[in-house]
């Protein structure tokens, strides 16, 4: 039966919980309000605000951003600055820009955000610009403000019909901001074509997927005061594509209406914020990150894919991959040279079709029966492949049409099934059909897509990864690939084909955490690496696959803050590691006899005491100093190379040098672990396997070692094959 | 006295003389159906379009675009070429006299049927064969593969013409874009200068041209074929080739070498 007292107590439980609920969470919510000052009959001002921050909008010949304070720190954003126009559209004659604005207000306000609309237009009919501006602001920092313009001419002047119209628009609440002093500010901007930059364009930019696709916000900061304003356009009529900054601040759009037509300006996202334009990076990431489909990302299959970096396009027709002699595949042989050459493959790409499809009436699926043992000496192949976790893909080509074949995709699908491969690589596409994705799960989910071309965000949510043929852009460093820092979980493969140095572009799969192809026999014509490539890839190889830990992190940071105009890092943080690929740009301009060199410290860090840095590139152990208070990283010595790569990890290995006996233990017990006593070569600065102890201690005589000059020796800590931390011995020539 | 020797000395001439004209030639059986090349020198000028992974010959970047092009003047003795491409009849004889098996298999002569050619194709080049099989039925016969220059020797006879009939291309005289092979001579008005036939289309050539760069083998292959695959220009080229153009074709196992449009015909040396 009902108890009475049992309910009671419950009901008065609930009371309680919900009154402390409410306590604890009513000042989560921000108040957002709108007020019209002196009232709405006389308005002066319209005031949008809420517990972070306060817009005031002036109303007086224009509307206009007169202050933009954060609450937290009470600073107006806005100081230094008169009253900035929001928008200003004006026909080219200089007699149009006369007369005053006529003025609408609608406003909107419910529990979570205010919002008004401001309709304006000239009272001098030849200026026939109908413009509303609708200002919305919720909990958050950001304003919404968009433009909608509306031509409203009549048969004016001599003219009997409307007339369409030409007009002049600029933005001066962007274009005029001045933030601090200006030597101290600096912009973010987009040059187009995917590309962005700060201040200069000859330094290095951001590329991203297509011009059409979201830009980065326009964002203008002060390095000193440590604080900036951000514009986050989300679309717009207009070309918000500049050459540089003096570009940004002169320019003046244009756009012609036909009589009555309303064009959509721009909408767009404003916020003032503390920091540099990391700020407009992060809100940029999130926006696109929320519109994008992470489904085909969460498969098993992709997050395998995921740690394939090194990857070799087969050409079939070469000897490196078929022996004439015996009319096989040599894969076992290919491997080991891979090994040899570039420390090995990951995945390679097997190419049978082009230059020959065309010959007769053989499509690209009749082929692959026509290699040699057909589909399953090929099956027999790629198993030699899997038992060496090398990854086989195979191509399609959408063009091949000429048995008008409809089922395509099928047909790709039971090859794939047939030999077991692990993707599909997507010749001359930047972009697939789903039925395709839905061919291959039927028989064969465990593969993926990868494209040739750059596939834009949209078909990104199906392509899961691509080449990166950026051409110029992959190959100049300090180029900054943004497309892998705004979706990490997309795999990107750095590949230029007709390179003839490719040191830059090896570099800049190391600073971007991306991928790389090694391609030396274009469809026959060969291409060769030199020594040195081979090197520098062996060396990239290494220490990506040794670090993925962190280099696969949802949260890599390009370009963070250091002391140097001339030194470019990127972060790929995780809560154990972080990796800090950084180069130096134009380094042999600068005098070694000078001050400019690249020693001591360069960057302050804020990660736990109890970790330590090495640069995994160069083999020197990377100090930490505490200078005014902050913890920075010091370069000892100036690095060997342009490029370098410094981990950070918290310190777990106990090395000690007793005479000729290395006593090493660690701190932490870890599951899985080794130790591996490496060396460095000197010529190639490769590092050599020596020895391995299996578990987290042991001892080892240095003469044991058979050390070579200069004698730099790596006790590396292995989680696996994944490095969890790193001491370096130098031992000198002096001591040996 | 004087006049006996000169006698012995202009019938000696004679010999000599003589015994190095045609007349002389010891003909197989086969030879009937070959045609002369005379001996001299020509131009030998292959030109053709780039291509990614086309190499060892100078590329040009000019008004016609981007291409190739490869010229030296040859001096080559008189010899003899087939009028026409082995036809399927002829290459069942060398297979039932020889028993000929290549080591592969697969795909060699692919559109037979119980060993033998389908019967309305006994005039059709034979095809599926590769060039290790034609150099096979060419050693039977008592002949080879034609190299390059011959085969251009015999296409454009000393004028250097685009195509074997003369400079106008002429959709009606060879089997260029069709569906299938058609009987050898199916084109007179297509005849080279010295009446070769079918040079230009049918199937392609395969030439004395096997080589390595190194990396891989290749081979020139000549006169163009029948098929034409449309819809991409990333196909190997189809339909009509012209005298100087030349398609390189990588080498890989024989059972994606032969093909259904790839036959030959072979020379003989004037002994």
């Amino acid at each position: 039966m009902f108890n009475n007292r049992i309910y009671k107590i419950r009901i008065v439980g609930i009371a309680i919980f919900l009154f402390i609920f409410m306590f604890l969470f009513s000042d989560v919510r921000a108040h957002v309000k709108l007020t019209y000052l002196p009232n709405k009959q006389l308005v002066k001002n319209v005031v949008l605000e809420n517990d972070h921050v306060k817009y005031t909008i002036n109303i007086d010949k224009g509307v206009k951003l007169s202050s933009a304070v954060d609450k937290k720190t009470n600073i107006d954003y806005m100081n230094g600055n008169s009253d900035l126009m929001f928008f200003s559209q004006r026909t080219p004659w200089w007699l149009d820009d006369v007369g005053f604005q006529l003025f609408t207000f609608t406003d909107k306000e419910d529990n979570d955000k205010v919002s008004v609309s401001i309709n304006q237009r000239s009272s001098y009919v030849e200026n026939p610009f109908n413009v509303t501006q609708t200002f919305t602001l919720g909990n958050g920092y950001e304003l919404s403000w968009n433009v909608l313009s509306e031509n409203t001419a009549t048969g004016g002047r001599a003219y009997r019909e409307p007339q369409t119209r030409a007009s002049n628009i600029t933005f001066p609440v962007m274009q005029k901001l001045k933030i601090g002093e200006t030597a101290d500010t600096h912009y973010l901007l987009s040059y187009g074509y995917g590309a962005f930059y700060l201040d200069n364009i000859n330094d290095f930019i951001f590329y991203f997927t297509r011009d059409y696709d979201p830009k980065m916000p326009i964002d203008i900061y002060n390095i000193k005061e440590n604080r900036g304003f951000y514009f986050h356009i989300i679309s717009s009529t207009l070309d918000f594509n500049f050459k540089d900054k003096d570009d940004f601040k002169a320019k003046v759009f244009q756009v012609t209406q036909k009589p009555g037509e309303k064009t959509e300006v721009l909408k767009c996202r404003i916020s003032p914020h503390q920091g540099d334009w990391h700020v407009a990076f992060d809100t940029f990431k999130k926006y696109i990150r929320s519109n994008f489909d992470f489904k085909y990302y969460k498969r098993p299959v992709q997050k395998k894919y995921r740690q394939r970096f090194i990857s070799h396009f087969t050409f079939l027709y070469g000897f490196d991959i078929y022996d004439p002699e015996t009319n096989r595949f040599r894969i076992d042989e290919f491997l080991d040279e891979g090994e040899l050459n570039f420390g090995g493959y990951d995945y390679i790409l097997l190419w049978h079709d082009y230059q020959r499809m065309g010959i007769d009436d053989r499509d690209q699926f009749d082929m692959y029966e026509d290699l040699p043992g057909g589909l399953e000496g090929l099956r027999e192949m790629v198993d030699k492949a899997h038992a060496r976790d090398v990854q086989v893909f195979i191509p399609y080509k959408p063009w091949d049409i000429m048995k008008g074949r409809k089922d395509h995709f099928k047909q790709e699908a039971r090859i794939s099934k047939a030999i077991g491969a692990d993707g599909v690589f997507l010749d001359t596409m930047d972009e697939t059909d789903k039925g395709f994705r839905e061919a291959l799960d039927a028989v064969n989910p465990d593969n993926v897509f990868v494209s040739e071309g750059r596939p834009d965000l949209a078909a990104a949510q199906l392509v899961t990864g691509s080449w990166n043929q950026s051409g110029n852009a992959t190959n100049k460093m300090p180029n900054i690939d943004l497309f892998r820092f705004v979706i990490p979980e997309h795999n990107v493969h750095n590949i230029n084909r007709g390179a003839r140095k490719r040191d830059e572009l090896i570099y800049n799969a190391l600073f971007n955490g991306t991928g790389f192809i090694v391609w030396e026999d274009i469809f026959g014509e060969i291409n060769r690496y030199s020594w040195n490539e081979r090197i520098l890839i062996s060396r990239y190889n290494r220490i990506i696959h040794e670090n993925r830990d962190a280099y696969l992190t949802d949260n890599p940071i390009p370009m963070v803050t250091d002391f140097r105009d001339d030194l470019y890092v990127n972060a790929f943080p995780v809560s154990d590691k972080c990796v800090y690929p950084a180069y130096q740009l134009d380094r042999e301009n600068v005098n070694r006899a000078a001050d400019d060199r690249l020693i001591g410290p360069f960057m302050e860090v804020t990660h736990p005491k109890d970790w330590h840095f090495v640069d995994v590139w160069n083999h020197q152990a990377i100090p930490v100093k505490n200078v005014n208070g902050k913890s920075c990283l010091v370069f000892p010595e100036e690095p060997t190379d342009v490029m370098s790569c410094i981990i950070g990890m918290p310190i777990n290995l106990n090395v000690e040098l007793d005479g000729n006996n290395i006593h090493i233990q660690t701190n932490k017990p870890l599951e899985n672990v080794s130790i591996q006593i490496n060396t460095v070569n000197n010529l190639t600065l490769m590092e050599e396997e020596v020895l391995k102890i299996s578990g987290d201690e042991g001892d080892i005589d240095v003469n044991s070692l058979d050390l070579k000059f200069p004698y730099k020796v790596l006790v590396k800590l292995m989680q696996g094959d994944i490095l969890k931390d790193e001491v370096i011995l130098n031992l000198g020539w002096k001591k040996i | 006295m004087y006049n006996l020797h000169v006698k012995l000395i202009s019938i000696f001439f004679c010999y000599i003389i003589f015994s190095t004209q045609p007349t002389s030639v010891k003909c197989q059986p086969s030879a009937k159906n070959m045609v002369k090349v005379p001996a001299g020198k020509y131009n030998f000028l292959v030109d053709y379009r780039w291509r990614e992974g086309l190499t060892l010959d100078s590329l040009l970047i000019d008004d016609a675009g981007v291409h190739y092009r490869h010229s030296k003047t040859v001096t080559l003795p008189s010899f003899l070429i087939d009028k026409t491409e082995v036809t399927n009849e002829q290459f069942k004889q060398f297979s039932d006299d020889t028993g000929y098996k290549p080591k592969s298999l697969k795909n060699f002569l692919k559109h037979w049927k119980n060993a033998t050619y389908p019967k309305a194709k006994a005039n059709h080049p034979v095809v599926w064969v590769s060039i290790d099989d034609a150099n096979a039925y060419a050693k039977w016969a008592g002949k080879r593969l034609p190299t390059e220059e011959e085969w251009q020797k015999a296409a454009q006879g000393d004028d250097g013409r685009d195509w074997p009939w003369g400079n106008i291309y002429d959709q009606g005289k060879a089997n260029m874009d069709s569906r299938d092979t058609k009987p050898v001579g199916s084109y007179p008005k297509g005849a080279s200068p010295y009446g070769c036939l079918d040079l230009t289309g049918n199937v392609w050539e395969w030439t004395n041209s096997v080589q390595t760069d190194g990396y891989h083998n290749f081979c020139w292959i000549r006169g163009g074929s029948y098929y034409f695959a449309k819809g991409s220009r990333w196909y190997m080229q189809g339909g009509p080739i012209a005298n100087y153009q030349r398609a390189k074709f990588w080498l890989m196992t024989p059972a994606l070498n032969r093909s259904a449009s790839i036959g030959f015909r072979c020379v003989k040396d004037i002994e």
